[in-house]
């Protein structure tokens, strides 16, 4: 009986001296927080942003991964803005008996746009080491202005169907955006200046 | 035993000083676009057992280079596969190839404006025809010395440009790096130009996304704005720049057309000899 209270005090000792010794830290792992940018996304009407991250032990790797799953992601969002837009037109202006008509709209949009991206760059670009890995953050920005003017040129090409877009509110609310962009373009050329 | 003591203590004195020494550039390695002579170039060469040796590989290599920058051509796919375990890169086909008979006429027309050797490594700064360095230009400095550019985080924009920044790690030889740090700096600018992605998602008992990315571009009139050197992080970063105007999509043409870049026409103006072609 002795024995087994002597027993029971030991392990409750070494249980209470185990719970004493804390966790480990993580080795090898720098954890820095994410940059600002990643977690608070800037807006911009003339551009789509897509913050992306991923890891190598190759750095340019972790940045190439990181920049395509950030184009990826560009074109989702741009996807889902002309499917509204192709969406809006129908409703408005689609004549269900000139299919024709609206299969040719549909095809513009998706030559003009799909995902062959023209003018996607990465804006802000930073890593750090984490463990034997790098960790690249990038954020990929894609001007929509210069994707909007070249769906517009499409547009144009086809005269008649130029001319039913033109009647429509979604041509307005696409025309306006242009108006915005080639106003940015204008100061841009105006104030030129690098800053590196 | 002391003398011997003394002459390992100044050799030490000397391997550290040559170290230290060996890591300077000169100014306009670092800021290459600031220099009044248009069109230069640099070429890098590891060192040789005779330095005449190195020069001249490094000057080969600057032809070389200056090809390279007048027009190329970017093209291939690459794909990747991403899953729960993260993203995987499955292969490559993006190769960059150039015209090589620029090389010839470079090799008639370049002369070498400045040279510099540093630990591993000689670098020549080319330009057509006579070209006049300041001496403020010549002047050496350290990559430390120099805070770290904006640019290496944050690529420069405006309308009329387009920028890519390049970065390689420490290869034994610094000409290797200095190389895939400019060819890194190309690939940018070729998939800023044009991207085409395609993206298959599968999504059942495990997501899974399958990425591929084809880039077709020929790039004309490309020049080196910045350099830098991160010695902390043993990296090297290249800036370039090329003007819109100069980025062509070369998917749709079964025979690309041959534009003529700027530094052809510079070539063809008759004002250096042998420049027919």
């Amino acid at each position: 009986m002795r024995s087994l209270t002597v027993m029971l005090v030991f392990s409750a000792l070494t249980l209470s001296f185990m719970s004493c010794g804390g966790s480990k830290p993580l080795t090898n792992t720098n954890i820095d927080p994410m940059p600002e940018w990643f977690t608070n996304v800037p807006q911009d009407p003339n551009f789509l942003f897509a913050p992306s991250t991923d890891t190598s032990p190759d750095l340019n790797l972790a940045i190439q991964k990181a920049m395509v799953k950030g184009r990826a992601e560009i074109g989702r969002q741009y996807e889902v803005k002309v499917e509204g837009l192709t969406k809006s037109f129908m409703e408005e202006v689609g004549n269900p008996d000139e299919p024709e008509m609206n299969q040719m709209f549909s095809q513009t949009i998706q030559t003009v746009v799909s995902t062959q991206l023209r003018g996607s760059r990465a804006k802000k670009t930073t890593y750090v080491k984490d463990g034997n890995n790098y960790r690249a953050y990038v954020l990929v920005e894609y001007p929509i202005g210069a994707a909007n003017q070249a769906f517009m040129e499409a547009l144009k090409a086809n005269e008649s169907m130029y001319t039913r877009f033109r009647a429509s509110k979604a041509f307005e609310e696409m025309d306006d955006e242009v108006k915005k962009y080639e106003e940015w373009k204008e100061k841009q050329r105006e104030g030129a200046k690098t800053n590196y | 035993m002391f003398n011997l003591t003394k002459n390992i203590v100044v050799a030490l004195l000397l391997l550290l000083w040559g170290v230290a020494h060996a890591q300077e550039y000169p100014l306009w390695f670092y800021n290459q676009s600031a220099l009044s002579c248009s069109n230069t170039v640099v070429g890098y060469a590891a060192p040789s057992f005779l330095a005449d040796s190195a020069a001249s590989y490094a000057r080969q290599n600057g032809y070389e280079n200056f090809a390279r920058f007048a027009s190329t051509d970017i093209s291939g796919n690459e794909t990747y596969w991403n899953s729960e375990i993260g993203m995987i890169w499955l292969q490559s086909t993006v190769a960059e190839s150039f015209d090589s008979t620029r090389v010839a006429t470079a090799a008639r027309t370049f002369t070498p404006v400045d040279t510099f050797v540093v630990e591993k490594m000689i670098g020549v700064l080319l330009a057509p025809g006579q070209c006049q360095l300041s001496q403020s230009f010549r002047a050496l400095q350290y990559p430390h010395e120099i805070s770290k550019p904006l640019w290496t985080v944050q690529a420069p924009s405006d309308a009329a440009n387009y920028y890519a920044v390049g970065r390689s790690p420490t290869y034994y030889y610094e000409a290797s790096s200095w190389q895939e740090a400019e060819q890194k700096a190309r690939l940018a600018l070729a998939r800023q130009v044009y991207t085409k992605i395609e993206t298959l998602q599968k999504i059942s008992y495990a997501s899974q996304e399958i990425t591929r990315e084809e880039v077709a571009v020929r790039l004309h009139d490309v020049e080196v704005v910045s350099r830098w050197r991160d010695l902390k992080d043993r990296f090297f970063y290249v800036l370039l720049r090329m003007r819109k105007v100069n980025g062509m999509i070369t998917e749709s043409l079964a025979e690309p057309k041959r534009a003529v870049s700027q530094q052809d026409s510079i070539l063809s103006a008759g004002q250096y000899e042998g420049t027919g072609r």
